[in-house]
């Protein structure tokens, strides 16, 4: 390709109008700003051209969507059959609150749901009447105790139908609610193979982030449990996807893309090789994956986040584990768009942040999207700013026309020549996480956290130099914002929720329950899959707390330690 | 006796582990010159004074993203009295509503910083608060 005659033609007229028209223009001019780069620090260059996309070949390195390497798509007929699921994202209260907004979300058209649980159930594993759930019972999601609660949260929906996702369970916690949600559909009289949905479960995302995920467990505890419940699910749900990596907490912490890609693949070869420790083939693991990314502001690069993504995962299915199956070949990404970007200062605009990253993630060809609504930097969003965030991908779908033809941005020199950058640095990340022995060590060694601290503390600084600017908050300032209406969830859940807790207990066969948990501790010493145990112990009405502490009976508490590696920056 | 820095104690108490803001807080502040020490995730209220004493901080800062401020700050608040260190001065940010602010002060924490609160402004009201009780 370099010496093509064409190309060097091209060239050299390329020169010819950098020296004779675009220099001359930006120095009479002068640029706008010092540096033009994108989050991951890759320079942006005023124009591209043929030049810049001569390195790939398009049959090997874009293609056709739906096959390999799948840089254009998903799937062959993109957006033409069916769109993205447009999904609706909830949890508050008590199962009873939950259910409700549920029923509305659906009605207003959402046709997949994101269950929040509240972070004593999803980070802690504990109950309402633990003294450490104390002011956060049922505030940013829902509280989940027994079957009960998810018997009155599914109350009056056809699961069987219904696409849900945990939208957060780490580690541990994974397997009481799963356990749950499977003893309600068998006391329903389905069969669980019937049961649609995914779980965000990712223990890895935990651990780099906030060197935790269900405190009391070490990562390696914490990956065991992870392969109980996924390899239940391989076995007997074969439309539940139990392992979602989920970038996006990367994403939301201030990680850049390329970071995001890296640790999204990182761990995908080291949950694949987990499995492949108990036997599973990775022709078996592959289809279940999904993937959970954030879409932040950086409209380009986050298009060709999506496309170097699919390349990275494709390659390194077919590379790496040897997988010949489409299926296993293709990742299935779900999009956030980022909670991080929204801002206090003029809320209203952040309805036109969340609009401009659901498009960017609509571009990348995302296989479904939550849009945050604009008062999630206040608080837990209203039932109208709900609908608007529905209508913002409803606008998208029916009026813009963007999602009629599929990646319509594929082949521009710009986007292929950034998917190709943003896969290179991806690949370089990934092979220093190998060097230093995989996700757990790079964990233990605080890669992650770092490397995000060094880019978002640099982002910090340059907005407060006013390098970088965030509309409305050190540029375009008016006056006062107006109030906006905020939703709360009242005081009085956690007193509701303790009430709900202490009345199953009361009523249940409190000698069954502790058989069961005891039978789950000696299957968990024993490093046995805990799950089919679980599910009996769910039946009985055992709590997400009890069948979580019989999973840890045996193992050493890790809390402070987590605690002092958490206070380093 | 007169310390030279001002002494920051800055922690996250319950189970909320959104920790972004705080960190770079922390990191502002002590780029701003200030002493700060960061307890990290989940401290127990109760080992707080001590820390608090041992340290010999001139605030103590916490930070909540949850929604347990009303629950957990007076807690804090409690346990600081008990100790006998009832007063240094306790400020609380992060995902609060405006209409909290009045409960939380009537409670004893001195101020609240809500979200687009810059560094600058919080460094600015410690470093008056410290000038008004050394």
């Amino acid at each position: 390709m370099a010496d093509d005659p064409s190309m060097e033609h091209l060239r050299k007229e390329v020169e010819d109008w950098q020296n004779n028209d675009l220099n001359p223009a930006l120095s009479k001019f002068g640029e706008r700003a010092n540096i033009f780069e994108t989050k991951s620090q890759i320079p942006v260059k005023p124009l591209y051209t043929p030049l810049d996309t001569t390195g790939s070949d398009y049959l090997e390195e874009i293609g056709f969507p739906g096959r390999y390497p799948f840089t254009r798509g998903t799937y062959a007929e993109g957006y033409r059959t069916r769109t993205w699921f447009v999904r609706g994202l909830f949890g508050y209260g008590t199962a009873e609150e939950t259910n409700q907004r549920m029923k509305f979300l659906i009605a207003q058209g959402a046709t997949g749901l994101n269950i929040v649980f509240d972070a004593p159930t999803a980070w802690e594993g504990i109950d309402a009447d633990n003294p450490l759930a104390m002011g956060e019972v049922g505030k940013n999601g829902v509280c989940l105790n027994t079957l009960q609660d998810m018997e009155d949260m599914f109350d009056g929906l056809a699961i069987d139908t219904l696409n849900v996702t945990w939208a957060s369970c780490v580690g541990a916690s994974y397997l009481p609610i799963t356990a749950m949600y499977i003893a309600m559909a068998q006391k329903r009289g389905l069969d669980i193979s019937s049961l649609n949905g995914a779980a965000i479960n990712d223990v890895f995302s935990g651990y780099a982030l906030h060197n935790c995920a269900l405190p009391y467990t070490h990562p390696k505890d914490a990956l065991k449990d992870w392969c109980d419940g996924v390899e239940h699910a391989l076995l007997h749900m074969p439309n539940w996807f139990p392992c979602t990596i989920a970038s996006y907490a990367m994403g939301e912490a201030g990680g850049p893309p390329d970071l995001q890609l890296a640790f999204t693949i990182a761990a995908a070869i080291d949950y694949t090789r987990a499995l492949m420790a108990r036997g599973i083939e990775p022709e078996l693991i592959a289809p279940k994956y999904a993937l959970f990314l954030s879409c932040g502001n950086n409209f380009l690069e986050e298009v060709a986040k999506y496309r170097a993504l699919r390349r990275m995962w494709a390659k390194t299915f077919r590379e790496t584990f040897g997988v010949r199956a489409k299926k296993g070949l293709q990742c299935r990404i779900h999009t956030q768009t980022s909670g991080l970007t929204l801002r206090a200062e003029q809320p209203l605009n952040n309805i036109v942040r969340a609009a401009l990253q659901s498009l960017s993630a609509v571009f990348g060809g995302t296989n479904s999207l939550y849009t945050d609504p604009y008062d999630e930097v206040y608080a837990l969003p209203t039932e109208e700013s709900q609908r608007l965030a529905l209508r913002t991908q409803q606008i998208i779908v029916e009026e813009t026309g963007v999602a009629d033809t599929i990646d319509p941005l594929g082949g521009s020199y710009y986007i292929e020549s950034l998917t190709d950058r943003l896969e290179d640095n991806a690949w370089k990340i990934v092979a220093r996480i190998d060097e230093m022995g995989g996700m757990l060590e790079a964990i233990q060694r605080r890669y992650f956290r770092s490397s995000i601290d060094d880019s978002y503390n640099r982002y910090l600084k340059a907005v407060e130099k006013g390098e970088k600017v965030i509309v409305g908050y050190n540029k375009y300032r008016h006056g006062e914002d107006l109030p906006i209406e905020t939703f709360e969830v009242s005081e009085e859940i956690e007193e509701k929720q303790k009430w709900r807790l202490k009345e199953v207990k009361e009523k249940r066969d409190n000698k069954a329950v502790s058989r069961a948990l005891d039978r789950i501790a000696e299957v968990s010493a024993n490093g046995d899959n805990v799950m089919d145990d679980c599910i009996e112990a769910a039946k009985l009405y055992a709590s997400h707390e009890e069948i979580i502490k019989a999973i840890c009976r045996h193992r050493r508490s890790f809390t402070e330690e987590y605690r002092i590696m958490s206070s380093r920056f | 006796m007169r310390k030279d820095k001002i002494r920051v104690l800055l922690t996250k108490i319950g189970i909320d582990s959104h920790d972004l803001g705080i960190r770079n807080l922390a990191l502002s502040l002590r780029e701003g010159g200030m002493e700060v020490i960061y307890t990290g995730l989940r401290m127990p209220i109760e080992s707080i004074p001590k820390v608090a004493i041992e340290e010999d901080v001139d605030v103590i800062g916490v930070s909540f993203l949850q929604g347990a401020h009303l629950a957990l700050s007076p807690l804090l608040v409690k346990e600081l009295k008990e100790a006998g260190v009832g007063d240094i001065p306790v400020i609380v940010g992060g995902i609060i509503p405006q209409k909290d602010i009045p409960k939380l002060k009537e409670k004893g924490i001195r101020e609240v910083f809500l979200p687009g609160a810059r560094f600058e402004e919080i460094a600015t009201y410690i470093k008056s608060l410290v000038e008004l009780n050394r």
